[in-house]
């Protein structure tokens, strides 16, 4: 890692972005800051997959620019970009006959050049991310044999062997259960605090969101609501305004950071004990 | 440990890809032994460098032995093209006949026989040849909406199929001009094939081939899905349309030679895959020579099998691909 931290890895310069005849994402200008952890949120549809891709470039925006590191992103070779920035989709396709070993593997293709053989770099590349993604036991296993959980840790592993300081995540806790949910956000934190890897990613609980990101942005309708630190943005009003529905926000006594719950309002079902 | 292996399936697709290369001379062998006579192993030996006997030799040499030939490249040929479309369209269903490729093959045949009945052979080879890549241009450009996915490829390519498979259709039912050749061509046949078909195809097959093997890695990441692809670095919809003239060049070339062969390049890359895994750059040769190896039987039993008559070999590989297939999917689901 070059530039320091805080500098910016990605700015977005009034991008917008068209999905068929829905503008998914608009005129938004914000910057990816170096070093940072960052989680989008917002209710579905509000646009959050949509920025995720145009920073992967997987998408290019209608009209205003990507830049990354002051480049706009079309304009890069895009296997330079991939050496740098990981992205991992919400739900990725793969054929259910690979084995997570090959699939690791197809994160070295960045780093690949015409007709060379793999060489030791990727060998250890591919060795230290199925490590740290906790899935060197399957590595002979075949994806269709996997559980929700396990699966996500294969790609995150593919992502990890692109060594890049960047990583965008779609969603990337939706299929773990709470006991790997938790370790795939320290394990980003991780690699946040040792290798300064920045994360850019979509969260659907908010609670997980304010503990994990150094900043949260609040999207709705492809435009941005709020912006700043989560004990700042993640307010009862806030939150409520974002998602429309009445939610009650409290404080983690141990680490001061923002849980956000539903106020459900359940009727009152009375005593437990009127069941025989 | 395993994780540690630059390409697992590499090393073990070696003993499929040198028995399955072993399998193909055997069955050259055999197929050039066999027919009106059957010669010895030594026979065609020497046949094969022209000496013995100058009758033999003529028939190894000649006859026989062009046509098994024609047959192992036409087989390859289907077989990768089979293998690109599958991987390009993330279908099992990927298929230069399904798609479409061979159709328009089909009806630029036939309508060059009609319009130029006295030409038959030189007019019908490169009519279908170049009727193979309209159509798959037309497939590309009806699919094409700012990128191609492959659902949409795939509607497009059965849509061109049968449209073009109807036009054939009605340009044989409303012409007056059809002959035998006609009928074999449509069938898919190797009757009569010598080494001028030979200098058609080898050149397609071995730079086509070549590029399909070079490539092949690329359709392991394609299979992770565009978004995926992308943000690994490839550019997508260039790697696809090469993929898609590559596959073209491989189904109009064998078209052209051999007329309307079914379901190889449907089979064989599964049972390819059934043998190596997934990863293409082993299935893309294996179903190679795995394709040439089915047509080289296949063509020596519909040779053999109502002798001194020929069935078209097209009749042959869908009376066993038929099956196959369906004993595939009731075995891999």
């Amino acid at each position: 890692m070059t530039a320091a931290r805080g500098t910016a890895v990605f700015e977005l310069r009034g991008a917008s972005a068209r999905l068929g005849a829905h503008l998914a994402v608009r005129e938004l200008s914000l910057e990816v800051r170096r070093g940072e952890v960052t989680a989008i949120l917002g209710p579905n549809g509000s646009g959050k997959s949509t920025l995720l891709r145009l920073l992967s470039g997987s998408l290019r925006p209608t009209t205003g620019a990507v830049l990354f590191e002051g480049e706009p992103l079309e304009a890069l070779a895009p296997k330079a970009v991939a050496r740098r920035v990981a992205y991992l989709p919400q739900s990725p396709i793969a054929p259910v006959d690979l084995t997570v070993g090959e699939l690791a593997w197809r994160g070295r293709y960045p780093h690949r050049r015409w007709l060379t053989a793999a060489g030791e770099a990727d060998r250890r590349a591919v060795e230290t991310a199925m490590s740290l993604a906790e899935v060197d036991e399957l590595a002979d296993r075949t994806l269709g044999t996997l559980s929700g959980g396990e699966r996500q840790r294969a790609w995150v592993a593919l992502a990890l062997a692109q060594e890049p300081d960047v990583l965008l995540l779609d969603e990337p806790t939706t299929f773990l259960d709470i006991g790997h949910q938790a370790d795939l956000l320290r394990l980003l934190a991780r690699l946040n605090r040792d290798r300064g890897l920045t994360v850019v990613m979509v969260l659907h609980d908010l609670s997980q969101a304010a503990h994990a990101a150094d900043r949260v942005i609040g999207l709705h309708d492809g435009a941005v609501v709020f912006d700043g630190a989560p004990t700042e943005v993640l307010t009862a009003e806030g939150v409520s305004s974002l998602f429309g529905t009445r939610v009650r926000v409290m404080l983690d006594p141990d680490s001061g950071r923002p849980v956000v719950l539903p106020a459900l309002d359940m009727p009152d079902r009375g005593e437990a004990s009127t069941h025989p | 440990m395993a994780t540690s292996r630059p390409s697992p399936r590499m090393i073990r697709a070696a003993p499929a890809l040198s028995g399955a290369a072993l399998l193909l001379v055997l069955a050259m062998l055999l197929a050039v032994s066999v027919g009106a006579f059957l010669l010895t192993p030594s026979e065609v030996l020497r046949g094969l460098i022209e000496r013995g006997d100058p009758v033999t030799a003529r028939i190894v040499h000649d006859l026989r032995l062009p046509r098994v030939m024609i047959a192992a490249l036409v087989g390859a040929n289907l077989a990768i093209a089979g293998a690109l479309l599958q991987g390009i369209t993330r279908n099992p269903l990927g298929d230069p006949h399904l798609l479409g490729f061979s159709a328009g093959a089909g009806l630029f045949a036939v309508i060059a026989i009609d319009v130029l009945p006295a030409t038959p052979t030189a007019i019908v080879t490169p009519a279908a040849f170049v009727g193979s890549l309209v159509s798959a241009a037309v497939v590309y450009a009806l699919a094409w909406r700012s990128g191609i996915t492959p659902v949409r490829f795939a509607l497009a390519g059965v849509a061109v199929a049968a449209l073009f498979t109807a036009l054939s259709t009605a340009v044989l039912a409303t012409s007056d001009r059809f002959t035998q050749s006609v009928l074999a061509f449509l069938a898919g046949g190797l009757y009569g094939s010598g080494w001028d078909e030979v200098q058609h195809i080898w050149p397609y097959t071995l730079i086509a081939g070549a590029g399909a093997i070079v490539m092949a890695d690329n359709l392991n990441v394609l299979a992770l899905g565009d978004d995926v692809a992308r943000s690994l670095g490839m550019r997508v919809e260039r790697v696809r349309l090469g993929l898609v003239v590559v596959a073209a060049l491989l189904t109009g070339s064998a078209v052209a030679v051999a007329g309307l062969l079914a379901f190889i390049g449907l089979m064989v890359p599964h049972v390819a895959r059934l043998a190596v895994g997934g990863d293409y750059r082993a299935v893309v040769p294996l179903s190679a020579l795995l394709g040439a190896l089915l047509l080289v039987l296949a063509d020596t039993l519909a040779r053999v099998v109502i002798a001194p008559v020929e069935i078209p070999v097209g009749i042959v590989t869908a009376v066993l691909g038929a099956p196959a297939l369906l004993l595939l999917i009731r075995t891999r689901t």
